[in-house]
């Protein structure tokens, strides 16, 4: 039986031109790049070259980047290192309800510590309203955390307004853009953020690896300590191998992004044109707002989401839902509650995000298992 | 094409893992299903992690080792109503609950079997040890015996299982002993060969009693009393009538110069009379309600009953009464027979009926 990948926005396989280019730094060029001899040179060169090539896929400079092990840690760094810098100016947080846990997780540690936080609601599209934000501004805040795009529904944040808003109250701006980078452009200047987190993992370059964007002048405290890699603000060897390979898929990325944005619209309209016209029961969940071209969330109208999952799987099909833990669950995601969705429209949502080897046979295959399941 | 696939119910345990390899050897199409019961923010955990994930691991990696799909089926919500909310009230009314014997009808035999019908398997595979006799050719209802095991017999915990139910269950165990279950595990690399049994995984913490755990989860407060004895003399106090049952002799923290046991647990008064006369515990029958007519020959049969787990099961005379209760009548009086426990009733080895205790004669 074939399978069919369709959780792009969970994992992405890796390129691969990135695992070529990451080889080498295994077994051949494996020095520690604090190292002085030439071997462990070679290899702070290959970081440069990664740093150099992220920072171009978001128009930063390259000294704004700082390589973390994953996108949570770089999501960890940016609000406990801005939090335990700023906290004698401010004890206040402003977030969302549609944030990624490793955002959402880490701000409830805060509060747990004393910092009060505001995460605010979305709307029924799962767009956050810059005035909402701007609304819970008080002389105590130090930094408002506002995801670029939705890993659940796909859409996409209006940063630009959010970010002028921080901007204009000197408060610190920190946007997610995980799932966003490769689906749509990103530039810090344009976003005028002052902190991005990228993952590798969701661009075809390897797990283990992740980077936030630092503004000149932003200043962090390290969660790390030990031997001062990347600027002091984030210590341990560095995953020479992952980092260069986060390089190249970021460079990939860059290249095809337009081409790329393309493709994932054309699979995803043909995807949700179909899965309306054969399946009665179906909705599209965000559907009447901009999101990234390659996610779809589609309601199936009371089914239990975790069952559905199982017979897609059975059949080859790999998709999600946000449950809440990796033991599965039934409870409906808590982005999807927080979009104040009726209760028929809470149950029975699943995630299809789409990626650069998905087919259209593999969209007809799809459908033709969902017609078989739900139209018993 | 005959239908190959099945679900094997995983507990991470040993039974149940060599039950699933059983099943895939005989070539099934075998999918390993856990149920999550606990609820994830629970942080007073035995195995100090979050919903018994441990056993949980335990359960895919034995999934993995028989290269088989693994699945969770979320069923916190009916655990908690249909178990945790049904044994607390069962002790909040001065009765000792079984809770056991109403997870496998809600839960392993019932949410399963639900789960069955929605991926098309025949039925589901427990690590029970029982034996289920599918070669009658009267009926296509399946019959349920003692497993060959003494110790390990599990029927009891069987006895709320329906007809509908039994067909479709498949318990590979019962012809073999604990002792051939383990040296199967270890042949087949089985992670969890060593491993300790799991039962009361589902509901296990660290120094606290069942009924403890139940008021805790529940936000309820225990209702103290007095200890007394059979003439209304005060003996001493306790801290929670919902802690004891019938028959109970460890525990009282009372020294009445010869064993005590507990006769009676007083709803009203919240009293509980203790006796040293153990005669002061026998009883000459009960009726028994929620009937479960398996395969009962008449309206009126003598069969062994059994009213407890790990107790010999005794002769008495059964009298339906309605469809649903029966007048049980020991041939010889029974100690200890308590209100809210289980009770099985045999031809032989044969199960034949189950039912629940519910008045004492």
């Amino acid at each position: 039986m074939k399978t069919v990948y369709l959780d792009y926005n969970a994992t992405t396989p890796t390129d691969k031109d990135v695992l070529i280019e990451m080889l080498p730094y295994f077994d051949c060029h494996f020095g520690n790049p604090s190292s002085i001899h030439t071997l462990g040179q070679k290899c702070t060169h290959a970081i440069d070259e990664a740093r150099l090539r992220i920072s171009r896929l978001i128009s930063a400079n390259p000294d704004e980047i700082i390589f973390t092990g994953s996108g949570t840690e770089a999501n960890n760094l940016a609000l406990l290192g801005t939090a335990f810098s700023k906290m004698h100016k401010g004890s206040h947080i402003i977030s969302t309800q549609i944030e990624h846990s490793s955002v959402y997780e880490t701000c409830k540690i805060l509060e747990k510590h004393g910092i009060t936080i505001s995460f605010v609601s979305p709307d029924g599209n799962g767009t956050i309203n810059p005035r909402e934000i701007e609304s819970k501004i008080t002389n105590k805040t130090f930094l408002i955390s506002v995801m670029t795009a939705n890993n659940e529904t796909g859409a996409i944040q209006n940063i630009k307004e959010i970010s002028k808003i921080a901007g204009d109250n000197s408060i610190i701006m920190h946007t997610d853009a995980v799932q966003a980078a490769g689906k749509m452009p990103l530039n810090v200047n344009e976003l005028d953020v002052d902190l991005l987190t990228l993952s590798a993992h969701k661009i075809y370059g390897p797990k283990g690896v992740g980077a936030l964007y630092v503004k000149r002048g932003i200043r962090l405290n390290p969660l790390i300590f030990g031997g001062g890699q990347e600027k002091k603000i984030r210590a341990g060897t560095e995953n020479v191998p992952g980092i260069v390979g986060f390089g190249k898929a970021a460079e990939i990325t860059a290249q095809n992004l337009n081409k790329n944005i393309l493709f994932y619209t054309r699979i995803r309209d043909y995807f949700e044109n179909l899965i309306l016209l054969k399946i009665k029961t179906a909705s599209v969940n965000s559907k009447n707002t901009i999101r990234v071209p390659n996610t779809s969330n589609i309601n199936f109208n009371e089914q239990e989401n975790e069952k559905l999952l199982v017979k897609l799987d059975l059949n080859g099909i790999c998709a999600s839902s946000g449950s809440a833990c990796g033991a599965s669950s039934r409870e409906p995601s808590r982005i999807l509650k927080s979009m104040n969705l009726p209760p028929s429209k809470l149950y029975g949502s699943i995630r299809f995000s789409f990626g650069l080897n998905t087919t259209f046979e593999d969209i007809n295959y799809t459908i033709s298992v969902l017609e078989k399941i739900l139209n018993k | 094409m005959e239908n190959k696939r099945i679900i094997a119910a995983l507990s991470g345990g040993v039974d149940s893992s060599v039950a699933a390899a059983i099943y895939v050897d005989k070539g099934y199409e075998v999918i390993g299903v856990t149920l999550k019961m606990k609820t994830c923010d629970d942080t007073r955990e035995k195995t100090k992690s979050c919903c018994g994930i441990d056993d949980n691991i335990q359960a895919k990696l034995v999934a993995e080792k028989l290269g088989i799909k693994h699945y969770f089926l979320d069923v916190r919500k009916e655990f908690k109503e249909k178990i945790l909310n049904y044994a607390w009230n069962e002790y909040s009314s001065a009765r000792t609950p079984n809770p056991c014997v109403w997870c496998n009808f809600y839960l392993k035999f019932g949410s399963l079997i639900d789960f069955a019908d929605e991926i098309g398997a025949i039925g589901v595979i427990t690590g029970h040890y029982a034996i289920l006799d599918r070669t009658s050719t009267n009926s296509e209802n399946v019959k349920i015996y003692k497993g060959k095991d003494d110790l390990k017999n599990q029927t009891y915990f069987l006895s709320a299982l329906t007809q509908k139910q039994l067909n479709r269950s498949y318990m590979p165990l019962g012809e073999l002993t604990k002792k051939e279950v383990r040296i199967m595990a270890e042949k087949l690399s089985l992670p969890n060969a060593e491993k300790e049994e799991s039962q009361d995984s589902c509901f296990g913490y660290k120094g606290e009693s069942f009924a403890e755990t139940l008021a805790r989860v529940s936000n309820s407060k225990f209702n103290k009393g007095k200890f007394i004895d059979a003439n209304n003399k005060i003996l001493g106090e306790h801290t929670g009538f919902e802690k004891f049952t019938i028959g109970q002799r460890k525990g009282l923290g009372i020294a009445l110069g010869a064993p005590a046991y507990v006769s009676n647990i007083s709803l009203e008064t919240h009293n509980i009379t203790l006796t040293t006369d153990k005669k002061a515990l026998l009883s000459s029958g009960f009726i028994a309600t929620k009937m479960n007519w398996l395969d009962f020959p008449s309206d009126s049969a003598i069969c062994q009953v059994q009213t407890r787990y790990r107790q010999e099961p005794t002769e008495a005379r059964v009298e339906k009464i309605d469809k649903s209760s029966a007048k049980i009548t020991f041939l010889q009086p029974v100690l200890s027979v308590t209100p809210g426990q289980a009770a099985a009733f045999y031809n032989g080895s044969q199960l034949i009926a189950g039912g629940w205790i519910e008045i004492i004669i």
